[in-house]
């Protein structure tokens, strides 16, 4: 087939899809479907789309009879659904809630998807396009810039609205790690797409400044305008409705802060205490996520103006269009990337106030001030005059939809983007394995060697260095001449914990382009090592590359979560670890020039990374399983309070802020810093809640936070057989829970207390019902022998919980002894210690 | 899954379909040469909505690949499910076979002799091309099972020539606790050797402290791979005296890094005049006493000769290995 007759192919990843789900997005893509039959389907058009898009066979068929014969749709296969183990456990990263291992669970899934359609159609896409938002990209495009997959592929980012944008306009409305990992996602796809799609030139120019991305985006950049078309159903109400008595105005954005229906609302009350016989009404019709902001935007209006400023969040479609055709229509948003909505009302013929602060509106030549729209300078008093001007104002013109040609149907653009496959050539390495204390760990570890060995050129470019502490062998001991007759080099380290700069010296020294550290306890996939070895050399200046990383469970030894690391992710590195897995491959000059700070406790290699990751070094994470942890070896707190403000502290010094972000508390305060334990104490116990009595016969709580004691009351009463707290724990894995309790009065006759550590999937009721012996099944948890304590003493439970799984939950009990009384019978739990 | 397998030629069109759930017959499998496919055998394989879906993905890796030969390792519903729909894909010209993997004794399970009922059946009507078993003399019992012996690979691991790391001499027990597995009687055993210093467990004996001291017990909890090969490696022998077996893949485990396995009587005839098979088979399966005396008659012989020892059984996986390959390309006309 020559290059002329080729139809273009492109692959729309969308969670939005006209006539499914309200916003612009998914009713632009649905009009590119259109516009495409139009023509004559000059390209081959599908919607790859999530499952929960179509919740019921109902949308699905209105999906399907929308686009029948316009464009494919694909439902990405739910992960669990897929016949391999990598699959099923980034399946299970997802069940983290807004967390960095949901975000790459769900690039993955979509990952997964291309390829599969792709194996499908027995052809590659020209282009597949992600929004700019919501970071399911980033498997993609770091397969493609690992030379995995989309090699004849060019990954295209359309400029909807990041969150991070967003963001800026919506200053004092996001405060989470997620929006941290959200936002380094969306700029991960701005960074590293082939290609960047804009409607408006100023809002590309925004986003290049915003993202400081110009250099990057140079000659990757269209400005196109896509098709606006309206339903038959949308213009009828306009024809039909008597413009010019028009007195009515409209909000119809979403209700979300930067699309400003707080200025709307200012400007109606503004308005109407200015022009109080005004006859027309003011109507927000629309929708939105936030409740509480909801509420506080319908607070903003006056009771005696509730008649005249409407919320309507119920309105049908041929209301909404109904409302529109008689209304004069406000666009108060501080940022728009293009705003549809806008332009559609514009084409109804509609008189149109637009805030002339976002530049979609007023850096725009589409809209011109007194022609097609008025602008107002983005305050409420300047709407209340735009609105008056509006009484008599009609538009002379209609603002311009001319719909330029799309991208994918430019030859040049396709041939820009496919690369092909890249060389097979690779980088050098040089691995070196530690961690190695004693002999029977030696063993392990050769033999983990020797497979990696196998798939490397030992001897030849790549090298192999094993590190063992002084004494463990004496130099001439037959296993030291065993590696040496294999070719592998020895280096000796100080028993117990080398200096993290000295061993960062000890690896700069090595002689291959990359070098990568295999600790004990990780089994590294020698198919991984080649791909990142091959990524490494198609980008000279990427500085490291990792994978995510299986964790097996310590007790069956079969592999159980999934360890998802970030890679260029600066915000995130700001307040939490997991950015590369130590097993990453490190350019060796990354080594030369950055050293590992030793101050840093046991976490120098995260703090490494984090570093790397905060001062833009390249960072590839391959989406596939790098390695196996061993479920013992990976017990690991990943950060804390003090290291995050260390960190956080470097990068605001480095930014020449005066201001010492060591003064920001991240509220990861905790003693876990040179060993692995995690304790819940002081205020972080009141977030325990009572199980047990359901009802308590008093006014008063049995189980509370009591300040004077800095610590939880859990007080057995006579009317309940048990009182049972809840304490939320993190999640992690841990084989030890311990509790400090004491008996707090010297007014009873004593008090017992018990743990119980209650495994995921168990019901309440039936766990409950166990603890406390209305039912004699045996009890599938573990749980700590009674503690009695007299008046006045302190104890100690401890209780196993190695091989609960993740997700277990951690039960504090207490329970009067035999004939005691609860008179007084205050039990306090002072300190809860999980290692 | 192919990471310890033994790279054999002439493999290259063969596929081998297991089940997740089953650990022993899936490690037969990992360490044996062809391509390797798992599906599972307690559960659905295909949801309800999407019939077929894993069947013809299955068929296009078939086709992918250039596979020739498939072969059920281990047979279930599942595996039937998918034997049926190769057959109406790909006819007769894909051939399809089964390796049964297990004893009679293992008949009070009867789903094992359903299972088996329905391959005979298959091979009936010409469904299956054939069906070949891991345990010696299966086919001088059922007629419709092949007559020659399949054998199971040992794993294929890298060799290095180390010392002991312990320097104690230690027994390794991963038995599970149930009957067939023997693991009380083969702890008790170990007490009783008088050249064993510990006997490592994968699971307690709970109840046993009660009747005797166990002064050599050491727990070491379930491992795999390179931990389970290290912890064989340093033992000086793996303790596996159970009561039914076919070709225990322990005791390949074990010999594949030169540590001998004490086993019941397998009755491995290619093997049957070696002075290692001698050595390291049992029949004192219920008697913790004379199960100690040739406990103990193992260990003194790797105490004694260990050079001698490591050269019996690298010549027996030397031709092990020769035949299980001849075996497989008999049964399979490769």
């Amino acid at each position: 087939m020559t290059g002329d007759q080729h139809t273009p192919s492109i692959c729309f990843v969308t969670n939005e899809l006209y006539p499914l789900r309200k916003g612009g997005i998914g009713r632009m893509l649905y009009n590119f479907a259109r516009h495409n039959a139009a023509a004559g389907f000059p390209a081959d058009i599908h919607f790859l789309v999530p499952p929960d898009l179509i919740a019921t066979a109902e949308d699905e068929a209105r999906l399907r009879g929308a686009l029948d014969g316009l464009a494919r749709i694909h439902v990405a296969t739910p992960l669990h659904e897929l016949p391999d183990t990598e699959a099923h456990l980034f399946d299970r990263a997802s069940f983290l809630p807004w967390s960095l291992d949901l975000l790459v669970s769900t690039s993955y899934r979509y990952y997964r998807a291309l390829l599969a359609i792709q194996q499908q159609r027995d052809a590659p896409f020209d282009f597949i396009e992600f929004p700019d938002f919501g970071g399911w990209g980033l498997a993609s495009v770091e397969a493609k810039r690992a030379g995995l997959a989309f090699a004849e592929t060019a990954i295209t980012a359309r400029l909807h609205s990041t969150q991070g944008m967003i963001a800026r306009a919506e200053r004092f409305f996001e405060a989470s790690q997620w929006s941290g990992v959200l936002m380094d996602s969306e700029r991960h796809l701005l960074a590293h797409a082939d290609l960047i799609v804009g409607h408006v030139q100023s809002i590309i120019d925004a986003n290049a400044a915003h993202y400081g991305l110009q250099d990057r985006w140079r000659g990757r950049t269209v400005l196109e305008f896509p098709p606006i078309m309206l339903e038959d159903a949308e213009t009828r109400p306009a024809a039909e409705a008597a413009a010019p008595e028009t007195r009515d105005f409209i909000f119809s954005s979403r209700l979300q802060p930067f699309k400003r229906p707080d200025i709307f609302i200012r400007a109606a009350i503004g308005f109407l205490e200015k022009h109080p016989d005004h006859t027309g009404v003011f109507r927000l019709v629309s929708y939105g996520w936030d409740r509480s902001y909801i509420d506080w935007l319908q607070r903003l209006v006056p009771a005696s103006l509730g008649e005249r400023i409407l919320f309507i969040t119920d309105a049908t479609e041929s209301e909404r269009s109904a409302y529109l055709a008689r209304s004069i229509v406000v666009v108060p948003s501080d940022f728009e990337s293009l705003c549809l909505f806008a332009y559609e009302a514009g084409q109804l013929g509609r008189p149109v106030l637009l805030n002339a602060r976002c530049a979609a509106f007023g850096d725009n030549p589409r809209w011109r001030d007194g022609e097609n729209c008025l602008l107002f300078d983005g305050t409420a008093a300047a709407l209340v005059a735009a609105m008056e001007r509006a009484l008599d104002w009609r538009p002379t013109d209609t603002v311009s939809v001319a719909t330029d040609p799309p991208y994918w149907l430019s030859p040049a653009r396709r041939a820009q983007a496919a690369s092909g496959p890249g060389p097979e050539t690779r980088a050098s390495l040089s691995v070196m394995f530690t961690g190695i204390a004693d002999r029977a760990d030696f063993r392990t570890h050769l033999m983990r060697a020797a497979f990696l060995e196998s798939a490397l050129d030992i001897g030849g470019r790549d090298e192999l260095v094993v590190l063992l502490p002084h004494g463990l062998f004496a130099p001439d001991a037959p296993e030291i001449a065993a590696l040496g007759a294999r070719g592998w080099g020895v280096m000796w380290a100080p028993e117990g914990e080398e200096c993290p700069e000295a061993f960062g010296d000890r690896l700069a020294a090595l002689g291959g382009d990359c070098v990568m550290v295999y600790p004990f306890g990780y089994d590294i996939d020698s198919d991984f090592v080649l791909d990142a070895l091959r990524a490494m050399h198609r980008h000279p200046d990427l500085a490291i590359c990792g994978g995510h990383v299986a964790v097996d469970d310590a007790e069956s030894g079969q592999v159980d979560t999934l360890r998802a690391f970030g890679g260029e992710m600066p915000s995130h590195a700001l307040t939490a670890s997991r950015i590369a897995p130590i097993p990453s491959l490190m350019r060796r000059s990354l080594l030369a020039r950055r050293l590992f700070d030793p101050r840093a406790g046991k976490f120098w290699f995260d703090v490494f990374f984090r570093d790397c990751a905060i001062d833009g070094e390249e960072i590839l994470i391959l989406p596939r399983l790098a390695a196996n942890l061993s479920g013992t070896a990976a017990l690991t707190g990943g950060t804390t309070g003090k290291v995050t403000a260390g960190v956080m502290d470097r990068a605001g010094l480095r930014a020449g802020l005066s201001a010492r972000l060591l003064a920001f508390d991240t509220g990861q305060e905790s003693e876990d810093f040179h060993s692995d334990v995690h304790v819940i104490a002081g205020g972080a116990l009141a977030a325990a809640r009572r199980l047990r009595p359901a009802h308590p016969p008093y006014d008063w709580n049995p189980v509370q936070f009591l300040p004077a004691h800095d610590g939880l009351l859990v007080h057995p009463l006579n009317a309940a057989p048990l009182t049972i707290a809840e304490l939320p724990v993190p999640q992690g894995r841990f084989r030890q829970a311990m509790a400090r309790i004491r008996n707090v009065s010297d007014e009873n006759n004593g008090v017992e207390a018990a743990l119980a550590c209650i495994p995921q999937g168990l019901e309440d009721e039936w766990v409950l019902s166990v603890l406390e012996g209305r039912i004699g099944d045996p009890r599938r948890f573990p749980m700590s022998n009674w503690t009695s304590l007299g008046i006045g003493q302190t104890g100690a439970l401890s209780l196993s919980i190695q091989g609960v799984g993740p997700g277990a939950r951690l039960f504090l009990i207490s329970r009067l002894p035999e004939d005691a009384g609860e008179h007084m019978a205050q039990l306090v739990f002072e300190r809860v210690t999980l290692s | 899954m192919t990471r310890f397998m033994h790279p054999v030629p002439g493999f290259d069109t063969v596929l081998h379909i297991a089940h997740k759930e089953w650990h022993g017959i899936r490690q037969s499998v990992a360490y044996a040469p062809g391509h390797k496919l798992l599906i599972p055998a307690e559960s659905a394989l295909e949801s309800e909505q999407d019939e077929f879906k894993v069947r013809k993905s299955i068929g296009d890796v078939i086709e992918r690949l250039g596979i020739t030969h498939v072969m059920f390792q281990g047979y279930s519903d599942n595996a039937d499910m998918v034997l049926i729909y190769l057959r109406a894909r790909f006819g007769p010209g894909l051939g399809c076979f089964a390796i049964n993997h297990v004893t009679t004794s293992q008949f009070d399970n009867y789903f094992e002799m359903v299972m088996l009922d329905r391959m005979f059946t298959r091979v009936r009507h010409g469904m299956l091309d054939g069906i070949a078993s891991v345990k010696p003399d299966f086919g001088k019992v059922f007629p419709e099972i092949w007559e020659g012996l399949i054998l199971n690979y040992a794993p294929h691991l890298p060799q290095f020539d180390l010392p002991p790391a312990s320097g104690s001499t230690d027994l390794y027990a991963p038995l599970a606790a149930d009957w067939r597995k023997n693991m009380f009687t083969n702890v008790l055993a170990a007490e009783l050797a008088g050249n064993v210093d510990r006997i490592k467990v994968t699971n307690i004996p709970y109840g046993l402290e009660n009747l005797v001291p166990l002064k050599k017990l050491k727990y070491v909890g379930f491992l795999k791979d390179y931990d389970l090969f290290a912890e064989m490696a340093d033992s000086a022998a793996v303790l596996l005296a159970t009561l039914a077996e076919c070709q225990p893949m322990t005791q390949l485990e074990a010999m594949a890094v030169g540590t001998p396995a004490l086993t019941g009587p397998l009755r491995l005839a290619e093997f049957a005049a070696d002075p290692l098979t001698g050595l390291t088979t049992t029949t004192n399966l219920d008697s913790p006493a004379l199960l100690a005396a040739d406990i103990e008659r193992l260990v003194g012989a790797c105490i004694s000769d260990p050079d001698a020892m490591a050269g019996m059984i690298r010549d027996h996986l030397d031709r092990r290995h020769a035949l299980a390959s001849d075996r497989y390309r008999e049964f399979l006309g490769l």
